[in-house]
């Protein structure tokens, strides 16, 4: 008799734990979209996060370059800058009309950005003819450098601000990474002062 | 199941503490209404006139604001945008004590919602923040949807909630912003598109949950903005030749057609029309990319004009067969 009650008193105490645990499944398959719809967004955001920062520590870009930072216009300068045979040449380029205008409006330095320190170091001519370059534009490592992007600044769904387009990046293999290049000169024209001459080899 | 086992069920659920008394008299309101009064939900001619109102005392310190810019005062600035803000919002707090004055309440936090981010925009332009910048937006936004979702908790007005999911949806969009800054590794029109389409998704899952609770009002609005730009973001990552995506440009179909078909199981128009119209936007692009040059722009377009029509033909079929009951979710 005992024993029997014991028995009865075990299946309803089975049976309202089942009930228990078929409501608590029923109220978390109602909740399925709502949690759908508030984690999908957080995944995206997950999902850029990791896109720009995760790369970046399994792929690192090997090679510097030379660059120089001045008025790269070749129409006020005296000298210009090219690369021949793996070598930095100097070329004059003797204006026509006033050449001292050309000469005081031209100061022109040559810069090492160091791939490994995110580091620039200016150097002299004879220091920068001694390096061996490559002036192609993706480097051998398979990076190159472009600018940063630029969104509107429309307020909600549109891209918000994001308007620096004198960021610079070394791109490649899915991966971007910012560098800091040495920058002189009113901010509004510090890409146009830019000039890539070669991959230091 | 009886009557009497339902609520022996109940009163063992809550000695369990797994049914709180706001579930069970949730789960009797939303029975009440929709055996009961279906136009509990319509939105009256006040209501309307109320949001109308204000919406024109928004535009109205906006241009107040722009009008004088140079000849306020820093203070007179603030005062005129985010005080107004703050006092509508605490108005609206003083008429929601009186059960008669709910909607009138509802009116003045519409206000509050509606100027409290150019109050916050004035305020920390005159702070010396840049406005347009991602980190002030996120700023912006975040206050807002914390501000916003608190409001709906404690107060349980859908007026909070809908202005939490738009508040929520600027943070998610200028968050992802601000995380990839000038960063070039996204293109940033696709960018644009991939972000709607997550929008988009969820905002149809949100809906989705709304149609099966208490707050089947939100239904209607989300599944058409949802399904608006999913297929819309879609439609534009197909881009166009020669620059063409072939995966979206050949996944396009299936996705207008699961639209128009998830229509039936949703019960909502908005996946019909919109799921239709972008069909029917579909064909004349592929029609103008591909077939203008072998078939010729004349038949191509007799080809394009006849499927515009059985597309039409398939939409009113769809509406009038599965769609056009009365419940409907719009």
């Amino acid at each position: 008799m005992k024993h029997q009650s014991r028995l009865c008193h075990s299946k309803s105490h089975f049976q309202k734990r089942a009930a228990t645990l078929q409501y608590l499944l029923m109220k978390a398959v109602k909740n399925v979209p709502l949690i759908a719809g508030i984690s999908i967004p957080l995944a995206m955001i997950l999902f850029v996060a990791a896109s720009i920062y995760l790369p970046g520590i399994f792929v690192q870009p090997k090679y510097g370059f030379l660059y120089l930072n001045g008025d790269t216009s070749q129409y006020s300068c005296q000298w210009r800058y090219e690369v021949e045979g793996q070598h930095l040449v100097p070329r004059a380029n003797l204006p026509p009309l006033n050449q001292n205008y050309r000469q005081q409006y031209c100061s022109v330095t040559l810069w090492v950005y160091d791939v490994r320190n995110n580091t620039n170091r200016q150097v002299s001519l004879e220091e920068a003819q001694r390096f061996t370059l490559d002036n192609s534009p993706t480097s051998p490592d398979g990076f190159e450098i472009t600018r940063g992007s630029g969104g509107g600044s429309f307020l909600f769904f549109f891209d918000v601000g994001s308007r620096d387009y004198n960021a610079t990046y070394l791109r490649g293999h899915n991966v971007s990474r910012n560098i800091d290049l040495h920058k002189e000169g009113e901010s509004s024209s510090y890409y146009n002062r830019f000039k890539f001459l070669g991959w230091i080899l | 199941m009886q009557k009497q086992e339902l609520l022996d069920q109940i009163t063992a659920f809550a000695k369990d503490k797994v049914l709180t008394k706001q579930e069970v008299l949730g789960a009797y309101e939303s029975g009440v209404a929709t055996t009961g009064d279906a136009t509990k939900h319509s939105v009256s001619l006040s209501e309307i006139m109320y949001f109308i109102g204000g919406a024109i005392v928004f535009f109205g310190i906006a241009i107040l604001i722009q009008q004088n810019w140079s000849v306020f005062n820093v203070f007179t600035k603030v005062l005129t945008t985010l005080g107004s803000g703050v006092a509508a919002y605490v108005v609206g707090l003083l008429f929601m004590r009186d059960e008669r004055l709910v909607k009138v309440a509802q009116a003045f936090f519409f206000i509050s919602a509606l100027v409290m981010p150019l109050g916050l925009f004035v305020t920390l332009h005159q702070a010396g923040w840049e406005t347009s910048s991602p980190g002030t937006n996120v700023v912006i936004s975040l206050i807002l949807t914390g501000m916003f979702f608190a409001s709906y908790f404690l107060f349980r007005q859908n007026l909070f909630l809908l202005f939490t999911i738009l508040f929520a949806t600027w943070l998610f969009f200028a968050f992802t912003s601000y995380l990839l800054g000038p960063n070039p590794l996204f293109e940033r029109w696709r960018f644009y598109c991939y972000r709607i389409v997550v929008t988009g998704i969820s905002y149809i899952c949100l809906g989705y949950y709304f149609q099966h609770s208490d707050k089947e009002e939100f239904t209607g609005f989300l599944y058409g903005l949802g399904i608006f730009g999913f297929l819309g973001a879609a439609l534009a990552l197909g881009g166009w030749s020669p620059r063409q995506y072939y995966f979206w440009e050949l996944i396009f179909p299936g996705l207008v057609f699961g639209a128009m078909f998830l229509s039936i199981h949703f019960k909502s128009k908005s996946f019909l029309v919109f799921g239709s119209l972008y069909l029917m936007l579909y064909i004349l692009k592929i029609t103008s990319e591909y077939f203008k040059e072998g078939l010729g722009w004349p038949l191509s377009l007799v080809l394009a004009g006849f499927a515009l029509i059985a597309v039409g033909y398939l939409a009113f079929y769809l509406n009038k067969k599965y769609i056009e009951t009365p419940t409907v979710a719009s």
